[in-house]
């Protein structure tokens, strides 16, 4: 009975909040939770992309670590307006063995709108190297990866968008936002923390819960670790962030520490969080993760007696749950 | 239970509504709760508790068939603090808050926002609010006067103009029933110059603050403004306060008339200047003697340093650098160096350098482009960098900006139109 009663407030609640929204005159239109008005896409299309410059690129990986991630800053001019949580495409010089230029890649953008340098005038990315062995035995390197990661400041890059509305943040600064990410996954919730955290707007003074879980392979590859730390020390009420390093660290059975295996640790915490109508899940990186944590939803919402699949069509719809995975 | 008793348990449960019974019902459709009161009454009675605040507003604050009307000072300042799109504006004239003290909205974590009503500029006065509050539709006005006179007014005029709803704090500030008489949180009157409130929480970033404001021209405006402050204390380290804070047009005027009230006035002097020692000391040891000279004679010794160390990294950008030096060089504290923030002044060389020709290609695109890029490139200034770059031997940092103190380039607090 606890969960039905849990639903029913939920709908309670709701049902002041359209009161309030149809008392208000000539709203009509489905209001989004996401800050999403006025967001801008495909301003720049692959045609003719916008030129920007590489201001900076520098791997923030340590040189044990299994492959390079690198931060890069590209200036825009503020010709690029993007929000957190939005992506940009990327086109590498050169041309691809047929001798047609390369295709669009797309990158989610690692800073918040006002960029690194809080101007509105650039953006960064977060892109590791991709090298791998295909079936043939040969080393392949990702072009687009490689292309970005050996740019030297200076240097034009092609860049289209800004595109994607499925990350952006909510509107209500007081959500509960889990933030689930693996490697190079991180890019957008980097974005959102430092809006939550490094930046101050007029309009906008998180004071919710910012809960991020990053998944990686060893410890020389926590992706912006100390700038998590910096936020954790300037809001420790606001802010928890919880890694798995699967290759050093094991749960209590001894099993590899991947980011389901952490959140499984925190699973009622998580589970209440996911009860409430203003909690907010966004997910980013490979593809694999999404299934790896929905086995533990599957877990956890049935001793509840409830359908995780169905669950999460209504939190889909109701833009709680919110993936971008590659 | 009828619909009236429903609402009646809401009101009780809620601890005193705050005369939620007064307002017109809108039709709620509430169907779904009586049903479930009916069946659970015992359950209900946290629920509706739970439920109770959030309809009581409704009520206050979209219940009412016009989206503005009159409140009281209690319903308003409750509204702030449950409400997260309820935001106060105070229409006094900008000569009341520093007499008489101004709401104080720390336990709603929301500031509010001194927007000054004369009733003569409409339009500069939606402009100046439009500033503060950017996303109208979904933003709840509380209007505070003095007293009542304008703020019905003025709810009316925000509403009309695309805010969801506003309102009228009853009595205003000082009136008989307003904020004041019944006593809700308020902060008294600064007492003259505060020093406290110039150092802010920019303390951290101050030096690389500077520098950027150089780096974007705003440097200097900032510098003329503040010779005179200069020339008063002649210390490195509160120009570099004061210029933090007067780099921002917002609250610039502001600031500034508060430094002349305090020259004027000359308050406490004494405890100011021990502040401003201990400021001092706090401040000069990171930036050193050489953010100094570098302040007050535009860029002495590290203008050589820098294309040296750029031309033996051997670097692209060698060109944009020097570019970047002589035609800023009045104004900036010299960021010479686009790679400050690497310990050792340089980009970390990537694997596969580019081929000879497509480098030299690279260089000569980037010289006409180079003013363009070099101001943001450049915006780290060597103040930070060079007392920083003396450890060598610390373990690889894993995010891009370690050598600033708070791990980010200096970054104006309020994002600048595009």
């Amino acid at each position: 009975a606890a969960h039905q009663r849990g639903l029913l407030l939920r709908a309670q609640v709701s049902t002041t909040d359209a009161a309030a929204v149809a008392a208000a005159p000539a709203k009509k239109e489905k209001i989004s939770k996401k800050h999403d008005e006025g967001v801008v896409t495909n301003k720049y299309r692959p045609k003719e992309p916008y030129v920007g410059k590489c201001l900076l690129n520098t791997k923030i990986t340590a040189d044990d670590a299994p492959g390079e991630t690198w931060h890069m800053v590209f200036s825009t001019e503020g010709e690029i307006p993007y929000r957190e949580g939005q992506s940009i495409g990327v086109i590498a010089d050169g041309v691809d063995k047929n001798g047609k230029p390369h295709k669009l890649r797309l990158y989610s953008i690692a800073s918040s709108a006002l960029g690194d340098f809080g101007d509105s005038k650039t953006v960064s990315l977060c892109v590791k190297r991709l090298v791998y062995t295909n079936d043939q035995g040969e080393i392949v390197k990702g072009v687009c990866s490689n292309f970005l990661c050996d740019l030297k400041p200076g240097s034009d890059v092609k860049i289209t968008g800004p595109v994607g509305k499925e990350m952006l943040m909510p509107k209500d600064p007081n959500a509960n936002i889990i933030m689930l990410a693996t490697g190079t996954g991180i890019a957008p919730f980097r974005s959102f923390l430092w809006k939550m955290f490094f930046e101050k707007y007029d309009d906008y003074k998180f004071n919710g819960l910012a809960w991020l879980f990053l998944g990686v392979p060893t410890s020389s590859s926590l992706l912006y670790k100390e700038e998590f730390d910096k936020m954790k020390a300037k809001a420790p009420e606001n802010f928890r962030v919880d890694y798995a390093v699967s290759r050093e660290q094991t749960n209590a059975q001894g099993e590899k520490m991947y980011i389901q295996t952490r959140m499984a640790e925190y699973k009622e915490e998580l589970w209440e969080l996911l009860k409430k109508d203003n909690t907010y899940v966004y997910m980013c990186g490979l593809k694999g993760m999404e299934k790896g944590i929905d086995d533990i939803m599957v877990s956890l919402a049935a001793k509840d007696g409830i359908d995780w699949a169905d669950y999460k069509k209504q939190l889909k719809k109701g833009e709680q749950w919110n993936v971008e995975v590659y | 239970l009828s619909y009236e008793e429903t609402l009646r348990l809401s009101t009780d449960s809620g601890g005193g509504g705050g005369g939620g019974g007064e307002f017109a019902l809108p039709d709620l459709g509430l169907g779904g709760v009586l049903d479930f009161v009916a069946q659970n009454p015992l359950v209900a009675a946290a629920g509706v508790a739970a439920v109770a605040l959030p309809l009581v507003l409704a009520q206050v604050l979209g219940g009412a068939s016009k989206p503005y009307g009159v409140v009281s000072a209690a319903a308003a300042y409750r509204a702030l603090v449950e409400e997260p799109g309820a935001q106060l504006v105070d229409i006094r004239p900008p000569g009341d808050a520093r007499q008489s003290g101004a709401p104080d909205l720390r336990e709603a974590k929301k500031k509010a926002a001194a927007v000054p009503y004369d009733g003569e500029d409409k339009n500069g006065f939606l402009k100046k609010l439009s500033l503060r509050f950017k996303d109208p539709e979904n933003t709840t006005l509380v209007i505070l006067d003095k007293f009542d006179g304008n703020s019905e007014l003025v709810a009316e005029l925000v509403t009309a103009n695309g805010y969801k709803a506003a309102f009228a704090v009853k009595d205003g500030a000082e009136g008989r029933r307003g904020w004041l008489s019944s006593s809700l949180p308020w902060t008294a009157p600064k007492k003259g110059f505060s020093l406290s409130d110039l150092i802010g929480d920019g303390t951290d970033g101050l030096p690389v603050t500077l520098g950027l404001a150089a780096a974007t021209g705003l440097g200097i405006l900032a510098y003329t403004e503040i010779e005179t402050v200069l020339q008063f204390l002649g210390s490195a380290a509160i120009v570099q306060l004061v210029a933090s804070k007067l780099i921002y047009a917002e609250d610039r005027k502001r600031t500034l008339k508060q430094i002349d009230d305090f020259f004027n006035k000359k308050v406490a002097p004494k405890e100011l200047v021990d502040e401003i020692k201990e400021i001092s000391q706090a401040l000069l040891p990171s930036t050193g003697t050489k953010s100094q000279p570098a302040i007050t004679e535009a860029a002495p010794a590290t203008a050589e340093a820098a294309p040296a160390a750029a031309t033996a990294t051997a670097a692209p950008p060698a060109a944009p650098v020097e570019e970047t030096s002589t035609e800023a060089a009045p104004a900036e504290p010299t960021p010479l160096s686009p790679y400050t923030n690497y310990p050792d002044l340089k980009p970390p060389s990537s694997p596969s350098p580019l081929a000879p020709a497509e480098a030299t290609k690279n260089e000569s695109e980037s010289e006409s482009a180079a003013t363009e890029s070099a101001p943001a490139v450049n915006s780290a200034p060597v103040a930070e960098a060079a007392p920083e770059a003396a450890p060598p031997a610390a373990p690889r940092p894993l995010s891009p900006y370690p050598n600033y103190p708070d791990l980010k380039p200096p970054s104006s607090p309020s994002p600048s139109a595009p």
